[in-house]
């Protein structure tokens, strides 16, 4: 009688009600990162853009109408409008599917080859190891971008291109990072239990091994998303990715420079906050995906 | 037919000073389901020996000689994807001290157990399912069901060596290795992970390698205890036997050395260290500390030769044979 005179009737002692299920986890999760949440926000943003983007948009992203040319933003033209008149708004959602798709086949293209290289390196040691790790020292001799646009000028230009360059630049980083891992996660006394419990080589390379590596590799592909945002866009601002008039957020940042002394900053201001964003957003989605992966390190 | 024969058994680590003989000629045999104890100190070849058997060594040790027959057949100089298929898991499996360790910590236990199902005894996921909840309800742990979702590092230490259990039990083997499996456990818990050991092999039938340097975990459930002495047997037999009467004096001093209930003043221990591997002394490996050593014992490798019924001692100048229990022993 005491108890229930102390809690008043309608009130709970169990507290919140019991997660359940893997997306109830994840909210879960989220709740106690709002960083994170903020990230998957922008991330889901933009593709959310890039699925829908080219379906509503209201004006032609190539409807060059010179009548209305270099018009500040506005209520019509939000963002404004670049040299030819069209639309920076529509632009810069359109842009968004391009970006994203150089974007996600270029680090999956560098994740899957780097991944596999330096797993076999570091699982199977000796002359694969120095064989593929002295080629990957050699890559990583020259810096970064200039490497890129040396295979951005030899493909010559195109999105093919793009993806092949910032991908080439991204692998010896992957291989290096799992070949570390592998290196100290082979001499675990569970690998050791996996073997004498029966499990074969090869399934203990990618079934025990390989999960135990992913998450740094899975943060550092977020991570690498943003860079590699970057990066593109670099390349088709210098002239040697995509080209001019392609709606790609450096192209237009490009296009916009050339109009730099007239004033007209929507121009290129635009599609580089887009970038700033979107590298943002893919950097903090990293940071949080670093605790919600790791088994010891998410929320109880 | 003997399940398990080891004989003269070499395993060195080759390293940049030089060869290291860990085990120099170890053998023993272990019938269809006998527990035989490996004891010895830190440093005696006792796990080298486990994964000498199941060819676990990591570089840069190596077999460099003797057999291993596991029903007749040979087991050095297997291929190792033989091993693989044939043996590991499916005759011989090995449990290990610090189980959460040797558990995958990205993968729940029951994916962990449910694999080995699938893979090795052909089972469909659902089957897999109900079979791993079988077993780790044999090793009794309770609520199987939502034990089979933890992560390794969400179970307490029996917990885990009880999953490590039913992993290596998963593909029935005729023997399993245990590796110092209470180690790192607490008192309370090393006493239900001897029990589970005893009942399963009751149940199972199964053989089961003990290595321990514990002797009142030998005592407590071996058939047959084997010595190990810096890489060499001395002295193996009954359990009852041999630690009523050793015969090696390195067996009598280990006995000598357990900590008792009712003990005054100090712990008896050896003196000196454990033999230098790399250069070993000549002879007998016991002789600079051995209290009966003669002037034979540091010129002449004794051979292990039987001495009394079930009971073999490789020494020169054994200790007598006792009739009665010490009082109070």
């Amino acid at each position: 009688m005491a108890i229930e005179e102390i809690v008043a009737p309608g009130s709970s002692v169990a507290g919140p009600p019991p997660v359940v299920g893997r997306f109830g986890d994840l909210v879960y999760q989220l709740r106690g990162n709002p960083a994170t949440f903020a990230g998957l926000f922008i991330v889901g943003l933009i593709f959310l853009s890039a699925l829908l983007g080219p379906v509503l948009a209201r004006y032609d992203p190539y409807g060059v109408n010179l009548g209305d040319a270099a018009l500040a933003p506005s209520f019509t033209h939000p963002f404004g409008t670049d040299q030819y008149g069209e639309d920076v708004f529509t632009r810069v959602v359109v842009a968004s599917r391009l970006d994203l798709i150089m974007v996600l086949s270029a680090v999956a293209l560098s994740t899957v080859i780097g991944v596999t290289i330096g797993a076999i390196a570091g699982f199977f040691g000796h002359f694969f190891d120095e064989g593929v790790m002295r080629s990957q020292d050699v890559l990583q001799a020259f810096p970064r971008f200039v490497f890129a646009m040396a295979v951005a000028w030899a493909l010559g230009p195109g999105v093919t291109t793009v993806i092949v360059a910032t991908a080439a630049i991204n692998i010896p980083g992957y291989a290096r990072l799992m070949r570390g891992l592998m290196l100290s996660v082979k001499e675990s006394q569970f690998a050791l239990a996996a073997v004498a419990v029966g499990n074969s080589r090869w399934r203990l390379l990618w079934r025990h091994l390989l999960p135990n590596c992913l998450t740094p590799v899975i943060v550092l592909s977020t991570l690498q998303c943003g860079f590699t945002i970057l990066e593109a866009a670099g390349l088709s601002f210098i002239g040697l990715g995509v080209r001019v008039p392609t709606a790609e957020w450096g192209v237009m940042i490009a296009m916009g420079l050339q109009d730099f002394l007239q004033g007209h900053w929507w121009i290129y201001t635009f599609p580089g906050l887009a970038i700033a964003v979107a590298v943002l957003g893919f950097n903090l989605l990293g940071d949080g995906l670093q605790d919600i992966l790791d088994p010891k390190r998410r929320r109880v | 037919m003997r399940l398990l024969e080891v004989s003269e058994l070499r395993t060195s680590f080759f390293l940049r000073s030089g060869e290291l003989r860990v085990l120099d000629g170890v053998g023993f045999e272990i019938e269809p389901g006998e527990v035989l104890g490996l004891v010895g100190e830190t440093g005696s070849g006792k796990s080298v020996t486990a994964y000498s058997i199941i060819g676990l060594l990591k570089q840069p040790g190596r077999v460099v000689g003797g057999h291993v027959r596991w029903q007749g057949r040979d087991l050095v100089g297997l291929r190792e994807t033989e091993l693989e298929q044939d043996i590991r898991g499916k005759e011989i499996s090995m449990i290990f001290q610090n189980p959460r360790e040797a558990l995958n910590p990205v993968i729940t236990v029951g994916r962990q157990l449910t694999q080995v199902l699938e893979i090795r005894r052909g089972m469909s996921k659902r089957e897999a399912r109900q079979e791993a909840i079988k077993i780790v309800k044999s090793v009794h742990i309770s609520d199987p069901e939502s034990r089979l979702g933890s992560y390794p590092h969400q179970l307490s230490g029996g917990m885990a060596q009880r999953i490590m259990i039913s992993l290596a039990l998963s593909c029935e083997p005729r023997l399993l290795i245990a590796d110092e499996p209470t180690t790192g456990l607490d008192v309370t818990t090393q006493y239900q992970i001897v029990q589970l050991l005893r009942e399963l092999r009751q149940r199972t039938g199964m053989a089961m390698l003990l290595i321990t340097h514990d002797l009142a975990l030998a005592a407590q459930i071996c058939d047959r205890v084997a010595v190990l002495y810096a890489g060499r047997i001395a002295e193996v037999g009954r359990l009852e036997h041999l630690f009523r009467s050793p015969r090696h004096p390195y067996t009598k001093a280990l006995l000598a050395s357990r900590p008792r209930l009712g003990l005054k003043g100090d712990i008896v221990t050896i003196a000196g260290n454990v033999a230098n591997l790399m250069h070993p002394p000549r002879g007998c490996r016991f002789h600079p500390r051995c209290p009966n050593a003669v002037s034979v014992c540091s010129r002449e490798q004794p051979a292990l030769e039987p001495i009394d019924p079930g009971q073999r001692v490789a020494c020169h100048n054994p200790v007598a044979q006792q009739q009665e229990v010490a009082a109070g022993g």
